[in-house]
């Protein structure tokens, strides 16, 4: 054990060499900052495999009657590409990001529980590769989509080890979840430096303390039906199963009072990056700084009453309690746009990378929550149930928050993670290469649910008139992963031909700069005075403190 | 340590109006019920929480005033590198798998679940 006093008192010598490498040092370490950058690099490679999928699944549709991949194989890879996504890539990715810099930036020396940040850690590496390893399986992954709607999931019309590997899988990754959460709220509860009041925290952590207290709330019902179904299939119980009395509702109630919950949680701590990066980049305090505080509140509230949205075409749903508490979120949303807006009003603006995809991801979410507006309301909401509208817009709103802010999050805290810069003029290719390619895959789409294709299938009809519009969006999709190639030549120049970062490279706020880049073990060896939510500034610009 | 409370707090009673006004417009027992367990999950330990903030002082977190050297002493103690997380994951997932796949995987998977418990405990013994 090493006690760890709080700056600036002389602390004993650090316990380990600060750049440890090495299998062994990786599997046993405890650091959170290891443990942090274990789940981004973990979590963009399941994102690669989940793209992989991706291509193939656009690569179907770019004819009518395509056989690529069979209908069954076709199910499998949108259904792993769905639970990768969603599971797999994007909730690690924000805990990764959470686990790396709630501590630095309320000036904690570590998690509140490291041992078991690394055994979430592991849980979730453990759960994706049983969830991937589906494919090994005689009978293929699991096909019942990343929503396992009974009784699609039951033993009759899922037979299969795949299936259950899935079941097993996602309930790993799922306890996983809620340990970071329960360790997250702790560590901002109990770790933060003296004067690091609730209303001084940045953003980002407010925005992780809402998405933590959402998971513990929301994935054990998940896990629960996981248990259920698991019984179901394998146990003789008929929970889900309306021919013995069962109720195949229930999943799907079980199902989305998680899944609707899950949304915010993936969204949420991206809008906190978004939220670190537009007044850095304005060389502006945030504005309305408490106003966003109460918006993450309040969509996190609303988030847990809202899921039966998803299925209003079932007939049994509220309507106008759902479609209402549905329409409300748009009233914070639209608060944090407006002071995201504030923030760079009369700003003086640096369009570098990380402000350039912070923009984008506006542009595009706000796309998305349009088109979530319109599915809100049941009577149009009918009309494109599952069809690819729904899918525009979710990948509106979803890729605009996980891959946008994601980059954004790469470009701006990469220096800080690594001690070097990536290339300007490389990542703005990413960029503009990302935003067309998004645009031309995703926004057909829209269209191609208009016109009446159902989502979830192999093949179809070419009298929908939707032949061209597939083949739109795949060239779009060929091209977003064209996108990567910069961001891979950024990555290995920046190793090959490092450009030293220091310690704050963009003119940093918050206390995450105010260490060393990389960060010793334990963070910090002096902290500055904390008199504002961006005490770096503070200690930078003295003359503006005297007049708060 | 009030504005935790307050946020848990506040948590449990966004729960516990829309759960009522979900039961008294639906009358549908599932959803009731989680807005219900979930009003809870936030009243919980949003009391616990509220009691401790009325029995103590303000810690040098909760106040604007506070210097940094206020935090001087020790704050916590934290592990050194451990290598049990990971055989514990090991084990929760082989012993997951082993439902799927038989007893054969099973049982080894709780046997190293098993080891990695002892291990993390007379681990954390040792360190005190």
């Amino acid at each position: 054990m090493t006690t760890v006093a709080d700056p600036p008192r002389p602390r004993p010598p650090a316990p380990h060499p600060q750049h440890r490498q090495g299998l062994l040092d990786w599997l046993t370490s405890t650091d959170h900052k290891v443990i942090g950058k274990g789940y981004i690099y973990t979590s963009f490679v399941f994102f690669l495999v989940g793209g992989i999928m991706a291509e193939l699944l656009r690569t179907q549709l770019t004819s009518p009657h395509n056989t690529l991949l069979s209908a069954e194989q076709y199910d499998q890879v949108f259904t792993i590409h769905g639970t990768i996504m969603m599971f797999l890539f994007a909730t690690p990715l924000a805990f990764g990001l959470g686990n790396y810099f709630v501590p630095l930036m309320i000036g904690a020396p570590d998690m509140s529980f490291p041992r078991m940040n690394a055994l979430s850690y592991w849980m979730y590496l453990f759960g994706g590769i049983t969830v991937v390893s589906g494919f090994l399986t005689a009978g293929g992954a699991a096909d019942f989509t990343w929503i396992a709607y009974a009784p699609l999931s039951n033993a009759v019309h899922s037979p299969g080890s795949g299936a259950d590997l899935w079941i097993i899988g996602i309930g790993l990754t799922g306890i996983s979840t809620v340990l970071s959460g329960v360790n997250l709220i702790t560590t901002i509860f109990t770790l933060r430096a003296p004067g690091m009041t609730m209303f001084r925290m940045p953003i980002f952590v407010w925005n992780m303390l809402v998405t933590s207290t959402l998971a513990i709330m929301a994935f054990p019902v998940f896990t629960s039906a996981l248990v259920l179904l698991f019984c179901d299939r394998h146990l003789g119980t008929h929970i889900f199963d309306a021919s013995h009395g069962g109720l195949p509702i229930l999943w799907q109630n079980l199902f989305w009072f998680f899944g609707h919950p899950e949304v915010y949680i993936i969204v949420l701590p991206f809008f906190g990056v978004a939220t670190q990066i537009f007044p850095v980049f304005s060389r502006r305090p945030v504005f309305g700084y408490k106003t966003l505080v109460l918006a993450t509140l309040t969509i996190g509230g609303l988030s847990v009453g809202v899921w039966a949205h998803h299925f209003f075409t079932y007939g049994g749903v509220l309507l106008p309690y759902f479609s209402a508490m549905s329409l409300l979120i748009a009233v914070p949303t639209g608060i944090k746009f407006f002071n995201w807006i504030g923030t760079m009003w009369g700003g003086q603006l640096r369009f570098d990378t990380p402000m350039l995809w912070s923009i984008g991801f506006m542009v595009v979410f706000l796309l998305g929550g349009i088109s979530g507006v319109i599915l809100a309301m049941p009577a149009l909401n009918f009309d494109v149930h599952d069809t690819y509208f729904v899918v525009a817009h979710f990948h509106y709103v979803l890729f605009a928050s996980t891959v946008f802010v994601g980059a954004a999050a790469a470009y701006y805290w990469y220096p800080k993670m690594t001690g070097r810069m990536l290339r300007e003029r490389w990542g703005k290719v990413h960029f503009w290469l990302t935003m067309i390619g998004f645009n031309l895959t995703f926004f057909p789409q829209h269209e191609i649910g208009l016109r009446g294709m159902p989502r979830r299938v192999a093949t179809y009809s070419s009298s929908l008139h939707v032949t061209f519009l597939n083949r739109l969006s795949t060239a779009g999709a060929y091209l977003l992963a064209v996108s990567l190639l910069p961001f891979f030549w950024n990555l290995w120049i920046s190793w090959r031909d490092p450009i030293p970062a220091g310690d704050d490279p963009w003119d940093g706020q918050t206390l995450e700069w105010a260490t060393s880049s990389p960060p010793p073990p334990h963070n910090f060896t002096s902290l500055p005075p904390i008199r504002s939510d961006r005490p770096l500034w503070d200690l930078k610009h003295p003359p503006a403190r005297a007049t708060s | 340590m009030r504005v935790e409370a307050y946020t848990f707090l506040a948590t449990a009673a966004f729960m516990a109006v829309i759960g009522l006004t979900y039961w008294f417009t639906s009358h549908e027992p599932t959803g009731t019920t989680l807005l219900g367990v979930g009003t809870l999950l936030g009243a919980l330990p949003g009391i616990v929480l509220w009691r401790w903030s009325r029995r103590m002082a303000p810690r040098p977190e909760d106040r604007d005033d506070a210097e940094i050297s206020e935090g001087t002493g020790t704050v916590g103690s934290f592990p050194e590198s451990s290598i049990w997380p990971f055989v514990l994951a090991a084990g929760v997932a082989l012993a997951g798998v082993g439902l799927v796949f038989g007893l054969w995987l099973s049982l080894p998977g709780l046997l190293v679940l098993g080891i990695a418990f002892v291990g993390a405990t007379l681990e954390s013994r040792s360190a005190h």
